[in-house]
């Protein structure tokens, strides 16, 4: 029976690959082989950034800092190093894991028709905690290889290592699946008694969040600690952190912790099995009961149709917490940014003309503040390029459409304006924003007439990233969900826009900033230029989105 | 009201609708019945304008859904089998939406939501938000939102899918109602005795091609539809 199950979940998860979500055909092979270069360029880059860290980390702890010279056994700590990446496979794997886990156990809408088949509920669960196991590997092993190709650079690689790492690190994935799905269940819990599953959404987003900002700022404290005095570290690791420590002991030197960590990864898989086992079917079919609104009748205010829209979109963007945290993040970081900027301005104008004292070692010149403004303002530009491409409201837009598309497809509005909707709603929660966050730069660094250019320049960029979001979205959209979460969260779409909004902030500072740095006469025709393209590209992509959009109707 | 000529919609290499013509007038309510997959839903979602067709014409009020279909969605409305409306609106703001986007006046719109929430018993959950409705809750909302903005044709795929005993005799009496006062109403249905009783005209479809149209009389003679419709599907 298991088998049953299993095929039909990878039958889903291939379509959700191989197939083309408008058209339902599968896609072409030249389509499959590019996503398929995507991934693996995707993947491979996070395993050199993955390697990077191991390698600065693994030329303290296991060759004392000496690189090219023997290893000294007494400087040497393995199992601290196995440690630490086994702490960043396990992070990696929660986020990418737990946030899932939810949806993919209790969600799906054919939970019901296999319940009320002759299926025992633990073979379903079995089937279904796969494909969360699957999400966990392909997270994990992008943070565990290159731990293993760096220890084999550094350390004293061999087979045994090779074999205890291997198991080790499949007895890590047990563990982290095993707390995804307990996470996964206390969600349902809530879901089950408080209600909502936006509530649910929300506090998993926020789990997700937090759980990455944690290893962000918590991974540099721990790299310190571990590269001031590694005996320290590891104590510290044994007592605090131990099943971490056994984990690395385990791959490094020790059979005792290799027991123990798998011993440690058995039991959180039986209670974890038999938690859910208990509870699946009463999680799957509870549905709390709200209490019913009355409906009172009001006098209301008739709207034009672009009204209309823009509401609708709006009240789409603020109602759905994927959508808003999703998308919507670089929003809050904007403001943010803006707000604590403004507060330091002494400091950050002091910080610039004390950078302009070591950079005059590059270019053999003294910079002072005033010629940092040359440059400064170009630079800007492309920061806003990688900011706003953590904004991307437009490119899940035609995606959440869905079933729905057939309204805007029968109301008597033309394209452009159902697309202007779209594109005003981005501006709303992205270019305003990122003008209040130019116009707080611009006071900071006293740009006077350069600073209308910076404010054009920024709407220009988010009015690109949104046309560019629409485009996509016309051409590609992913309509034939059945949660939200595979239009936002699995949307290539919105990960093209963040490539592109990187692909721009590289292009422009590469063409412009060097330019300026030795020629600063020409930072206003180069804003000028910028703004030119960013306004010209942004005008095209919307004039072929409207082009598109009968495509919509082809099948 | 409505004039499909030599409409033909390809899939792949099989033709869902072939050749097919078919006129609706005003005051008209015309059933459209077949058998799965036979190519009622395409035709109702090419007059829609939700889906292109490789050839022929579909007029609507004298206007070409080719060439101007904004003048031709302004006079029709559709209603789709599964009515899948937005649910992160509750259903009082989706039927604003929807009159905001016909230009319905605030005080016509009120006198209809008024009207048609009445007569589909849907007037005291129209604060909940439709994630909260049930499929026929859905369904009688998808009506109103049809009939909100006045619409010359209204096109209708299955709708009497999922409503209750009352709610599909007073939609049948709406039904009635909008045609006598002019309007025309073009709608799929499997029920044949609906059909039956309802339907001023008829228009059967097998595998894409119509093979028998006109009143009720002239399609079904001296037998019921249902003998007529199982004669043909043979």
């Amino acid at each position: 029976m298991l088998k049953v199950l299993l095929k039909k979940q990878f039958a889903e998860l291939l379509a959700g690959l191989l197939k083309n979500r408008r058209t339902g055909k599968m896609r072409s092979g030249g389509a499959i082989a590019g996503y398929m270069v995507l991934f693996a360029f995707a993947g491979i880059s996070l395993m050199f950034s993955f390697g990077a860290l191991y390698f600065m980390l693994g030329t303290t702890t296991l060759r004392g800092g000496n690189l090219f010279g023997s290893i000294d056994e007494t400087a040497s700590y393995p199992g601290l190093y196995f440690a630490f990446t086994g702490i960043v496979a396990a992070i990696i794997g929660l986020i990418g894991g737990m946030f899932s886990t939810y949806s993919i156990l209790y969600c799906p809408k054919d939970n019901e028709l296999l319940l009320s088949m002759p299926i025992k509920p633990v073979m379903i669960l079995a089937a279904r905690m796969m494909s969360v196991y699957i999400l966990v590997i392909l997270y994990t092993f992008i943070a565990f290889l290159p731990s293993l190709i760096v220890y084999s650079l550094l350390g004293r690689f061999g087979f045994l290592v090779l074999i205890r790492g291997l198991i080790m690190y499949a007895a890590l994935t047990f563990i982290i699946l095993a707390l995804s799905c307990a996470l996964g269940w206390l969600l349902a819990i809530v879901a089950a008694k408080v209600g909502g599953k936006k509530l649910v959404t929300v506090i998993s987003l926020l789990v997700s969040l937090g759980t990455y900002y944690f290893f962000y700022f918590g991974r540099q404290r721990i790299m310190d600690l571990i590269t001031e005095d590694p005996a320290k570290a590891e104590h510290t690791f044994k007592t605090v952190l131990f099943p971490f420590y056994a984990y690395g002991k385990g791959i490094a030197d020790s059979w005792i912790y290799f027991l123990i960590f798998l011993g440690i990864a058995a039991a959180l898989m039986a209670i974890t099995l038999f938690l859910l086992s208990r509870s699946f079917i009463s999680l799957v079919t509870t549905k709390k009961s709200r209490r019913k609104k009355v409906y009172v009748a009001r006098t209301v205010n008739a709207n034009s149709a672009f009204g209309a829209l823009f509401r609708r979109e709006i009240r789409r963007f603020l109602t759905n917490p994927l959508y808003l945290l999703n998308n919507g993040l670089g929003s809050v970081i904007m403001i943010v940014v803006s707000v604590i900027a403004l507060v330091n301005t002494g400091a950050i104008r002091g910080l610039l003309n004390g950078i302009g004292g070591t950079s005059g070692s590059i270019t053999g010149t003294q910079f002072s503040f005033s010629q940092y403004l040359a440059f400064l303002p170009l630079s800007i530009v492309s920061g806003i390029c990688l900011i706003l491409s953590l904004t991307p409201i437009s490119s899940s837009s035609v995606s959440l459409e869905g079933n729905r598309l057939w309204i805007l497809q029968t109301i008597p509005v033309g394209v452009k304006t159902i697309l202007a909707a779209k594109l005003a709603v981005h501006m709303l929660f992205a270019g305003v924003p990122v003008l209040v966050l130019s116009v707080s730069l611009s006071i900071i660094l006293k740009l006077g007439f350069t600073s209308i250019l910076l404010c054009l320049a920024s709407l220009g960029v988010a009015l690109l990233t949104g046309t560019f979001g629409l485009l996509l979205e016309v051409h590609n959209p992913r309509l034939d969900w059945t949660d939200e979460s595979i239009a936002v969260k699995q949307n290539l779409n919105v990960l093209f826009v963040m490539l592109g909004g990187f692909g721009a902030a590289v292009l422009f500072g590469l063409l412009f900033i060097p330019l300026c740095v030795f020629f600063p006469f020409l930072m206003i025709p180069a804003l000028v230029i910028e703004i030119l393209v960013l306004f010209g590209l942004s005008m095209l992509f919307f004039h072929l989105s409207v082009k598109l959009w009968p495509r919509l109707c082809e099948s | 009201m409505l004039k499909i000529e030599k409409l033909t919609k390809i899939y792949g290499k099989k033709a869902a609708v072939n050749q097919l013509d078919l006129h609706i007038a005003p005051g008209e309510i015309y059933g459209f019945i077949g058998h799965n997959g036979a190519g009622k839903t395409t035709t109702l979602k090419s007059v829609a304008g939700i889906l292109k067709f490789d050839s022929g014409e579909i007029y609507i009020d004298g206007h070409s859904i080719k060439s101007e279909p904004i003048e031709c969605k302004k006079v029709m409305a559709y209603i789709p089998d599964n009515p899948d409306l937005y649910e992160f609106m509750s259903g009082i703001k989706y039927l604003n939406f929807i009159a905001d986007v016909y230009g319905v006046s605030a005080q016509r719109r009120a006198e209809l939501i008024k009207r048609y929430g009445d007569a589909l018993e849907l007037t005291d959950s129209l604060a909940q938000n439709v994630s909260d409705y049930s499929h026929g809750m859905k369904q009688k909302l998808a009506v109103i939102g049809a009939l909100i903005h006045e619409p010359k044709l209204i096109l209708m795929d299955e709708p009497f899918v999922g409503l209750d005993p009352v709610a599909s005799h007073t939609l049948k009496q709406l039904m009635r109602e909008i045609c006598d006062g002019g309007g025309a109403i073009f709608f799929s249905t499997h029920v044949l005795e609906v059909a039956e009783k309802l339907c001023d005209k008829v228009a059967i479809i097998k595998d894409g091609v119509l093979v028998r149209s006109g009143t009720m009389d002239e399609v079904r003679g001296d037998e019921s539809l249902e003998s007529v419709f199982l004669e043909l599907q043979d």
